[in-house]
């Protein structure tokens, strides 16, 4: 058997706070349909999300960093959190659900830099759940 | 012969430590520039968590993969040539190359490795976690 050894990998995962508002909804469903597919979910209401950001590149030899923090600092504080902290949610994107916002940022995120270096995010909702978009996922 | 059927842990323990961003080959302005508020004279400090992930068959009369006391020793054996120590000056490891979240979880890594592969079990290291904080952390292995 082929003694097979992946390569060794180095992620750096910064942790944001986003509070914003929304609503699940969507208008093509009659008033009765939504409640039953969102119950209350469909109310207007908010979360302080957790927002997990995952760079991955080789360690620099000389810093030491896989990415200088500043730098991925800056890049969420751009692309997310001025547009979407303390705001309402379903103004900005059609749909707010947990799965499709951590698509639509990381999208945003590795727009910004494209070729390389975010590779995940993840973003809690609640203290119940999370969800997770790598970067191979949204070719899916 | 049947294969046994292979499991995934993680074993997690916690260590305090001194540190200060600097590296010789940069100048003043470059330091400040890479690392911001990192760099200073003297350092600062964290409770770092390092978690190890393992992976291996799990044994067919202890149903572990390996006894987590093992484990357990490895992980103290590793961290007390860190714990309660300053990294620039007190471990040669970090004498030459900056003592970031990155190259402590590189060294961990290499750490765990070497003491995980005298035990000559099946078990593998995948990966190690080192949390600088609640908000910052870095993962490295086999990811």
């Amino acid at each position: 058997m082929a003694n097979f050894n992946p390569p060794l990998t180095c992620q750096l995962t910064t942790r944001y706070r986003l509070s914003a508002l929304h609503l699940l909804a969507r208008p093509e469903l009659s008033p009765e349909q939504n409640a039953q597919h969102f119950v209350h979910c469909g109310k207007l209401h908010g979360h302080e999300y957790g927002l997990e950001v995952t760079w991955e590149a080789e360690i620099d030899p000389r810093s030491g960093l896989c990415v200088q923090r500043e730098k991925l600092n800056d890049l969420v504080e751009e692309k997310i959190l001025k547009v979407f902290h303390k705001q309402k949610l379903n103004d900005i994107v059609s749909n707010t659900s947990g799965e499709f916002l951590a698509r639509e940022f990381l999208t945003r995120l590795i727009r910004e830099e494209r070729g390389h270096s975010v590779v995940q995010v993840a973003l809690q909702e609640t203290h119940k759940n999370r969800f997770l978009c790598r970067k191979e996922d949204l070719e899916k | 012969m049947t294969s046994l059927p292979w499991a995934r842990l993680a074993r997690r323990t916690h260590f305090s430590c001194g540190h200060r961003y600097y590296s010789p080959q940069m100048s003043e302005e470059e330091n400040r520039k890479t690392f911001g508020l990192c760099y200073s004279e003297h350092g600062h400090g964290h409770n770092y968590v390092l978690e190890a992930y393992l992976l291996g068959p799990i044994d067919p009369v202890t149903g572990m993969v390996i006894n987590l006391m093992q484990v357990d020793e490895i992980l103290k054996k590793v961290t007390s040539e860190l714990d309660h120590r300053h990294l620039n000056f007190d471990v040669p490891a970090f004498a030459e190359q900056v003592p970031t979240t990155e190259n402590i979880a590189r060294y961990c890594y290499g750490r765990v490795l070497e003491e995980l592969n005298q035990l000559q079990s099946p078990v593998q290291l995948s990966s190690v976690r080192l949390y600088e904080n609640e908000d910052l952390w870095v993962d490295y292995g086999q990811l």
